[in-house]
């Protein structure tokens, strides 16, 4: 349980830019050190996906109440949310003098979140996809271009998942 | 005035599904209208939210907690954003593993899944497109990339170095 903190705990630290950047790294962290099979870690996306609140807090939150627990799931998050906690007392208590160039400090943000994006879609593509899958990915890649409205794409997705299945 | 932000964040966070960028415009709109904070003082707060590691959601309520209340202010907006998707991972925890066996929920899970993939392609797209491509760049970024393609497991270390190159370099 610790281990599984630590990794949150670690991660939440370079958790920049939006929920999707981590989730690549958590994957690497989580199935690369045999604490959830690679179905287990898509079954978590997509929880956490379905429910409300951020992704990455959620996936936190959820691998820890699954094999820990309440307890389990309230350290995992707050370890989650050590890294942000920390900065911005860091700010509070240092006040303006550490001088970052706002500009250039998003830029290299920016930069550098392309790249984990980028890592944590090779990872999602990695589990093992059946064609329809693709497809169907293909086709939510196209709508989101289109500006349909994320949550649609989502459940309209899980619908036709339900209807393929049975 | 702690309570009012703390149900304000209690309902963005409960109502807004869809992730932590889903919930950054809600938030503004309800700031708005319940006059606690102007436009512009908000993308300033957005601005710095984004600068640091964590949820782009928790941090902006964290920051507008401490702006209008300080540090109170700050631990209640963010608890209010974190409490609901607790719970309600927590109950969908449970409702998943009493159904576990159904081939309609699994059906389900997959289809989301396929959704998410196409969802990150797009978050992917908007990072690509919204930059500058000097060579330089293009240069670091795709070796990094092609570095973690090859070992994955290397991305702690790649990510730091790539972001201590980016901003000394100012590319």
């Amino acid at each position: 349980m610790w281990r599984l903190s630590a990794i949150f705990l670690k991660v939440g630290f370079l958790s920049f830019g939006g929920g999707w950047s981590v989730v690549g790294v958590l994957k690497n962290e989580l199935v690369g050190n045999g604490i959830l099979t690679p179905e287990e870690f898509t079954k978590a996306v997509s929880i956490a996906q379905v429910t409300p609140g951020p992704v990455a807090i959620n996936l936190a939150t959820y691998t820890g109440y699954k094999d820990y627990g309440l307890f389990g799931a309230v350290l995992n998050t707050l370890s989650f949310l050590a890294a942000p906690i920390a900065i911005v007392l860091a700010v509070f208590l240092l006040g303006s003098r550490a001088k970052i160039d706002k500009e250039r400090w998003a830029g290299a943000l920016k930069g550098a979140c392309t790249v984990m994006v980028f890592v944590t879609l090779l990872s999602l593509l990695r589990n093992h996809l059946d064609l329809w899958t693709v497809l169907l990915s293909i086709g939510a890649f196209f709508l989101t271009l289109r500006k349909v409205h994320p949550l649609l794409i989502v459940f309209g997705c899980g619908a036709l998942g339900v209807l393929f299945s049975l | 005035m702690l309570h009012k932000l703390f149900f304000l964040f209690l309902k963005v966070s409960t109502l807004t599904l869809g992730g932590g960028y889903a919930m950054v415009p809600v938030m503004k709109w309800e700031l708005e209208r319940a006059k606690l904070l102007e436009e512009e003082e908000f993308l300033k707060i957005l601005s710095v939210a984004q600068a640091i590691p964590g949820p782009i959601a928790f941090n902006t309520a964290v920051l507008v907690g401490k702006r209008l209340k300080g540090v109170a202010g700050a631990v209640i907006s963010g608890l209010a954003v974190v409490l609901p998707p607790f719970f309600a991972i927590v109950l969908v925890a449970e409702f998943i593993n009493t159904f576990r066996e159904s081939v309609a929920l699994r059906g389900f899970l997959n289809g989301v899944y396929a959704a998410v993939v196409g969802l990150v392609a797009s978050v992917l797209y908007q990072f690509v497109k919204s930059q500058k491509w000097s060579l330089r760049k293009t240069i670091i970024l795709a070796t990094a990339a092609a570095v973690l393609f090859i070992k994955s497991s290397l991305v702690v270390p790649v990510v730091i170095l790539l972001l201590v190159l980016l901003y000394s370099k100012g590319v």
